[in-house]
């Protein structure tokens, strides 16, 4: 199996990973949480099924970019779940996504194909 | 409505589809968030939202089950090395992959697999069948609590030549209760009467029993109480319903309880219901009356049946030499002179078996013998799927050999003919199961002879228990063929190259097999042969009476209604005549009680004028009928002197018509015409004499081959008034128009003349005949079949084992050809082979029916077990049909184009 500790060679993130791993980025959560905040943030351009988030999760977790959280409060009906939180290199992978994207909003910028804000 | 409890049961089943790691670490979060997502969706205004949820969630969860799976695969291709040991997982998918292998050499075999599967599949489905029928019937334990210790107990008296069936009498009754063997005796007696209330009149077997019976079957109503052990006799009747009864007549009414019907023109309370299954005494018993005997009473007649608990550690063995020790003492105990005549005179003797054996003991070795042969019929298919197995493992040989060259080890080649055994043993069995199931439907649903108990067959989980042992030694055995026969030719194959020689050693087993598969069809040839010529002695015995186009019931008539002979009679007489009167009606006779193979029905000793019985001779005991004047003509029963009984005869004078048998017995050399009888065994002794004015054809009274029963007819009304009771009689109506049409017409008149009067026992004369001669016809029809099942598959065996002896002397032939051998020779060379092997068989087999031929004994008629015509016959059809087997491969054989034999 592989374990990768260079951030670059997860990229480029697809897109359902780079929103599982920015729905992260406030805390811990659980998947149906994940899931629906993922919908939120693509205006609902982005909708996995509950398989295809799993699967994605199951992915990353592999991939050592996000762990289980240790559950804050077990007793309650949430802590029955398994919550899910960003590792180290999952910060780090998020962060060269973002870098690359950012560069190459950088390139689109500067051949005018691009007028928005940064 | 969104029926969310289904789509989770989906979606469950949906996440079942996913690997295993993954569904341990993530399907439980994945239902929750899967039910919270539908919840969500059910809240929204579009109601087909949760819906297109629900499917759009399985369907993707489906789709990454999948991509999953796939991954798991892929992973494992790739990282699995040889010197690992083997997870479970990849043992399995071995073992799959194996399997498939084992699949494909099997379809692409269909010449091997179709007929190995059917043979199996015959083989198997007979014995299921067979066993699933002996199971239910013998080997299943009375529906009582410790069933076994209840004991049947019946008399034997010598003095007067009866071998059993005496029963027993009140006296018997309280002695024996006496008697430390027991922990307690029941006895009944069992009688048509009909009930009557809202529901109509009805006419029922009712039982009188002791209420000990309770203590002997320890069975409890289902519903109210059991008879009162202390019943004053003054108070009033009380009955108890069978479950059937209060199904058919009630519809399962339980306050049915403390209601009041008329039992046979009495007021009787009901009081229970006993639960269904309860078939004491018999399973027509509809309804159960007390019968309270007086312990300090007369000794009585032999009026009754008794059933036992045994005190335990006693066996029946026991209990019967312990009640034979006590008989002598039967005249202290009572004063009754009765008690000692039975003892001195009669000689009784207590017989005593388990209940369960004196209800399905005539059944069972006609079932163990059918077990047996269906068993032969197995090992015959066994025979021919291994000489398919031995065959088939020569013409694998190269493909073993090369397998071997390849490096599969023994064990792995061991494996694989074990895989493929399984597979086609396997099919084999299910077919079979289905066979065997529907086999025994077939056999429950005809219940061809009557056989007791046959509503507890089914397959059971012993009976496929009894099939998985079979299927399992077939397997065993076949595997070995097939490894032993593949290392041998295999070994063969390295040494000499393609030996045409090497087949010597496998043609000496397969002559083996062909033998064995002859003679075995042989013994069950001929024990269907004896069968047959049973039946056809069965067929052929005179009956007496002819039963074609004959219809019959039963009416009784209550006391209360019908106080005496002359009311009952004159009642019958009317209803004669009315129904004579019908169109399409020929003759109309009645008969009390019994028609002929309805049972003995009461018998009595015949006193005969001028004949003085020496000391201690106990007359010979006789069958009692009334009969009305046209009773012979609607039977056809032939008048073999004098006349038959006429209508003046219940008026004016004492006449009796007697039976051949009585007659030759009683007067083998005089005119028995004029003769003066007496019937000494009525209630009110009397000394008026009866003359006999005709004698006619005997009819049986119990079995058809019982023919010789002595018999004596009184007229319906004597003036004496001795002759049987009339109040239930047999109506026989002959017809000239199908006989089963004039029913409703019968209920009709009936009813016209006493709407309070009902018809029981609704049968055609045919069908009385045929249930009387039922046991044999099964026993050989299912015997004809396995022994058609055993020369089919012996004959297409033989055929097999020459065709392929000649297949593999293919070269050997073409070489005597070519050296100029003539056609005629290679036919008789094959031919010699295949006399050799039917001879062999045949003789074998002879050997082997005479051995087993005293298992059939009990079952045939006139027949001796060794009949040689029979034994002749069958050997040389059999003989003829294996000598035909081989004509058709030795035709083949000297047909053959030498240049082409000696070429492959």
């Amino acid at each position: 199996m592989k374990t990768q500790t260079d951030p670059t060679g997860f990229l480029p993130l697809s897109n359902l990973s780079l929103h599982v791993l920015l729905a992260l980025g406030p805390g811990p959560s659980h998947g149906y949480a994940i899931g629906k905040e993922v919908e939120h943030r693509s205006d609902g351009k982005l909708n996995p099924t509950t398989g295809a988030l799993y699967q994605a999760l199951r992915r990353l977790s592999e991939d050592k970019l996000i762990e289980r959280a240790e559950r804050a409060n077990a007793q309650s009906s949430d802590g029955r779940r398994q919550h899910f939180r960003l590792t180290l290199l999952g910060k780090h992978v998020v962060a060269a996504e973002a870098g690359r994207l950012h560069a190459l909003v950088q390139e689109a910028r500067e051949h005018n194909l691009y007028s928005g804000s940064a | 409505m969104f029926p969310a409890r289904l789509a989770q049961k989906v979606y469950a089943w949906a996440l079942q589809l996913l690997p295993e790691p993954f569904r341990q670490t993530y399907a439980p979060d994945m239902a929750t968030t899967f039910r919270e997502r539908i919840r969500v969706a059910q809240k929204r205004s579009n109601p087909l939202a949760a819906y297109a949820v629900a499917v759009r969630e399985t369907l993707g969860t489906v789709v990454v089950a999948c991509q999953e799976r796939a991954l798991t695969r892929h992973r494992q291709i790739t990282t699995t090395t040889s010197y690992r040991k083997q997870t479970l997982r990849e043992r399995m998918s071995h073992a799959v992959h194996e399997t498939q292998h084992a699949v494909r050499g099997l379809v692409i075999a269909p010449a091997f697999t179709l007929p190995a599967v059917l043979t199996l599949a015959l083989g198997i489905g007979a014995n299921l069948a067979i066993f699933g029928l002996i199971r239910g019937v013998v080997v299943r334990p009375l529906p009582y609590p410790d069933a076994d210790d209840i004991v049947w107990i019946d008399h034997s008296a010598s003095g007067i030549n009866l071998d059993n069936g005496l029963g027993l009498t009140r006296g018997l009754y309280i002695y024996y209760g006496e008697q430390s063997v027991f922990t307690s005796v029941a006895i009944s007696e069992e009688f048509a009467s009909t009930i009557n209330d809202l529901h109509g009149p009805e006419q029922i077997d009712v039982a009188r029993v002791t209420p000990s019976t309770v203590d002997v079957l320890r069975t409890p109503p289902a519903l109210g109480r059991w008879l009162p052990k202390d019943n004053p006799s003054s108070s009033d009747l009380l009955i108890i319903l069978s479950d059937d009864l209060w199904a058919r007549r009630y519809a399962r009414d339980a306050d049915i309880i403390g209601r009041t019907v008329n039992l046979n023109g009495t007021p009787a309370e009901v009081i229970a219901v006993m639960p269904s299954g309860y078939n004491y005494p018999s399973k027509q018993t509809d309804a159960w009356i007390s019968l309270d005997v007086d312990p300090n009473g007369m000794f009585g007649g032999f009026n009754f049946r008794g059933v036992a608990r045994l005190a335990p550690g006693t066996t029946p063995s026991d209990a019967q030499v312990r009640l034979n020790q006590a008989i002598p003492q039967l005249p202290q105990r009572f004063a009754d002179p009765f008690a000692s005549t039975v003892v001195t005179d009669a000689n009784i003797r207590a017989l005593v078996t388990t209940l369960k054996e004196e209800q399905v003991g005539s059944v069972r070795i006609t079932l163990w013998v059918l077990l047996g042969s269906v068993g032969l019929v197995l090992v015959i298919a066994c025979l021919n799927v291994t000489n398919l197995v031995l065959v088939r493992a020569e013409t694998k040989s190269h493909e073993t050999a090369i397998r071997t060259a390849l490096g599969a080890s023994r064990k792995q080649l061991l494996r694989h003919f074990f895989l493929e055994t399984i597979l086609f043993t396997g099919m084999g069995a299910i077919a079979g199961t289905a066979l065997g199931w529907l086999g025994l439907k077939a056999l429950v649903a005809a219940n061809p002879a009557n056989i007791p108990r046959l509503h507890l067959v089914h397959l059971d989980v012993y009976v496929l228990g009894f099939g998985a042992v079979l299927v399992a030694l077939a397997i065993v055995v076949l595997t070995a063929v097939r490894y032993f026969r593949s290392m041998r030719t295999t070994q063969t194959l390295s040494s000499r190259g393609r030996g045409a020689a090497s087949t010597l050693g496998a043609d000496r087993f397969r002559q083996t097999i062909g033998v064995a598969q002859i003679s075995i069809a042989l013994i069950l040839l001929i024990g269907s042969g004896l069968m047959i010529k049973t039946f056809r002695n069965i067929r052929n015995v005179d009956l007496g009476f002819s039963s074609n186009n004959v219809i019959t019931f039963e009416i009784g008539l209550s006391r209360s209604d019908y106080a005496t002979q002359r009311h009952a009679a004159d009642f019958q007489g009317e209803l004669i005549s009315k129904l004579a009167a019908l169109p399409g009606v020929i003759a109309v006779g009645a008969v009390s009680r019994c028609l002929p193979l309805g049972g003995w029905c009461g018998g009595d000793p015949l006193a005969v004028q001028g004949r003085t019985l020496r000391p201690g001779e106990i007359p010979r005991i006789v069958a009692l009928r009334s009969a009305s004047p046209a009773y012979i003509e609607a039977m056809r029963i032939p008048l073999l002197t004098g006349r038959w009984l006429e209508d003046r005869d219940n008026t004016s004078q004492n006449v009796v018509v007697v039976s051949e048998a009585l007659a030759n017995s009683y007067w083998p050399n005089e005119d028995p015409i004029g003769q003066l009888v007496s019937d000494l065994g009525s209630e009110t002794p009397d000394s008026s004499w009866y003359t006999v004015v005709g004698v006619v054809r005997n009819t049986p009274a119990i079995s058809v081959t019982d023919v010789n029963t002595p018999m004596i007819y009184f007229p319906t009304v004597s003036r004496g008034g001795r002759g049987p009771s009339v109040h239930t009689m047999r109506l026989v109506v002959r017809a000239g128009v199908p006989a089963t049409s004039l029913v409703p017409a019968i209920r009709n008149t009936v009813a016209s003349l006493d709407a309070n009067v009902p018809l029981a026992n609704v049968e055609t004369l045919e069908r009385i005949v045929r249930l009387a001669t039922a046991h044999t016809t099964f026993a050989t029809i299912l015997l004809g079949i396995a022994s058609t099942l055993a020369i089919v598959l012996g004959t297409i065996g033989v055929y097999a084992i020459i065709s392929y002896s000649v297949a593999s002397r293919q070269s050997e032939i073409g070489i005597r050809l070519a050296l100029g051998a003539r056609r005629s020779d290679v036919n008789l060379l094959i031919m010699r082979y295949a006399g050799l092997v039917a001879v062999t068989g045949c003789l074998i087999g002879l050997l082997g029916a005479v051995a087993l031929s005293r298992f059939v004994e009990g079952l045939l008629y006139q027949v001796s077990p060794t009949d040689v015509v029979i034994y002749v016959l069958v050997a040389g059809a059999m003989l003829t049909a294996t000598l035909v087997a081989g004509f058709l491969p030795a035709r083949r054989a000297s047909g053959v184009n030498p240049t082409n034999a000696l070429r492959g």
